[in-house]
């Protein structure tokens, strides 16, 4: 973590049913800005990349489909994890992007997708 | 890395390990500064990248933190300043360490505040976060912080839509604007604002032509300009360091209770 008193604003997503593993990208450069470790394995730079990847690779879309709309969230599901990303919808000048890691056996998705929409409304 | 960063570098390392505090001064094109406080770094700044929006730069004195975030309070004036301030320092390093420049003698200073700064990032971490941000550059297709830029006349696509941020950025480039030039006027990071024009040149909203005199990556293009779609995407999963090497995140990673084996 490169900015360690940033890593206090994650602290609500930690309360999420199945929750493993929470991190703040700057999806413009890929830094890791804030995280939140849980007890899970995953290895959080690979997670981080992966997810600011997907969103590059979704903006890339959604402005050639130039269908005026902005990217919500994105759902990834694996067997056994959920991954959640979500932009901030914060200052333009310091956009954020937000992955939540989650057991899937222990998370409802409904529930984290409300939780992290909430969290994000609280931040931006 | 080059000879005249690698030695920025192991300097850093040096005093890093002697838990130093004061200023290691960079001498040369660019010029600049890398602030340290018991060996972490808390500030830098380069005369060729622009400084953390609304903090003005102040040789040797490093912005601070404001009153300790509360618990359970999101501390967004916190996160903000400390976001602003993380990318400066790490865009003014990595332009520092990019370049020819040299240090010259390491200036102690005691410290007189006991209030934390706005950034501590360890030196290792930093280095870490500067190799990542070369590696990502190398994808580029030669869109270099100082390449000129040009809008692209006629474009391909019936329509496309681009963010507020992109508009901005668009609509400030004259003949021969770079994406540094951009980033100054924005007030943004240098490399950020690079990443950013490399999206528009794949979106075939911008053409870009290689600073003269400048040692840059081969350009794909037939014509030696960097055109749209030569390159695809950037890859952040592409720009991690190898198994070898130092990971931002190691020291969290560290932490996390029975690493699976081979993980």
């Amino acid at each position: 973590m490169l900015l360690s008193a940033a890593d206090t604003v994650l602290t609500p997503v930690t309360t999420i049913d199945g929750f493993l593993l929470a991190c703040l990208i700057d999806p413009s450069t890929g830094m890791i800005l804030a995280s939140a470790p849980g007890l899970g394995e995953t290895n959080l730079p690979v997670a981080a990349a992966g997810a600011t990847d997907v969103a590059y690779v979704l903006s890339m879309m959604s402005a050639k489909i130039a269908a005026n709309e902005e990217l919500d969230d994105v759902i990834v599901t694996f067997s056994n994890h959920l991954h959640l990303i979500r932009p901030l919808k914060r200052d333009q000048a310091q956009p954020a992007l937000l992955l939540v890691i989650l057991d899937r056996r222990r998370a409802s998705l409904a529930m984290a997708r409300r939780e992290v929409r909430d969290f994000c409304a609280s931040v931006s | 890395m080059t000879d005249y960063s690698k030695s920025i570098a192991d300097r850093l390392t040096k005093l890093a390990a002697a838990e130093s505090s004061g200023m290691v001064p960079i001498t040369g094109t660019p010029a600049g500064a890398i602030h340290l406080r018991n060996g972490a770094v808390v500030y830098a700044e380069s005369s060729r990248t622009p400084g953390p929006a609304g903090v003005p730069p102040q040789a040797g004195a490093p912005p601070q933190a404001g009153a300790p975030p509360q618990a359970g309070v999101p501390p967004q004036a916190e996160l903000d300043s400390a976001l602003g301030i993380g990318e400066s320092t790490i865009d003014a390093a990595l332009d520092l360490l990019s370049s020819r420049s040299a240090c010259s003698r390491f200036r102690a200073l005691t410290m007189t505040s006991a209030e934390p700064a706005a950034l501590s990032i360890s030196v290792a971490e930093l280095l870490a976060e500067v190799n990542r941000r070369r590696r990502l550059l190398t994808q580029l297709a030669g869109i270099m912080p100082d390449s000129a830029l040009t809008r692209t006349p006629v474009l391909e696509a019936h329509r496309v839509q681009v963010s507020a941020l992109d508009w901005a950025l668009l609509i400030r480039i004259r003949t021969g604007s770079t994406p540094r030039d951009l980033a100054w006027e924005l007030g943004r990071s240098v490399f950020r604002t690079t990443v950013d024009a490399h999206r528009l040149v794949n979106l075939g909203l911008l053409t870009a032509a290689p600073p003269s005199g400048t040692r840059t990556p081969a350009l794909t293009g037939s014509s030696g300009r960097a055109t749209p779609g030569d390159d695809g995407a950037v890859s952040f999963l592409k720009a991690l360091p190898d198994e070898k090497g130092t990971s931002v995140m190691s020291k969290v990673i560290k932490t996390a209770p029975q690493r699976r084996a081979g993980a």
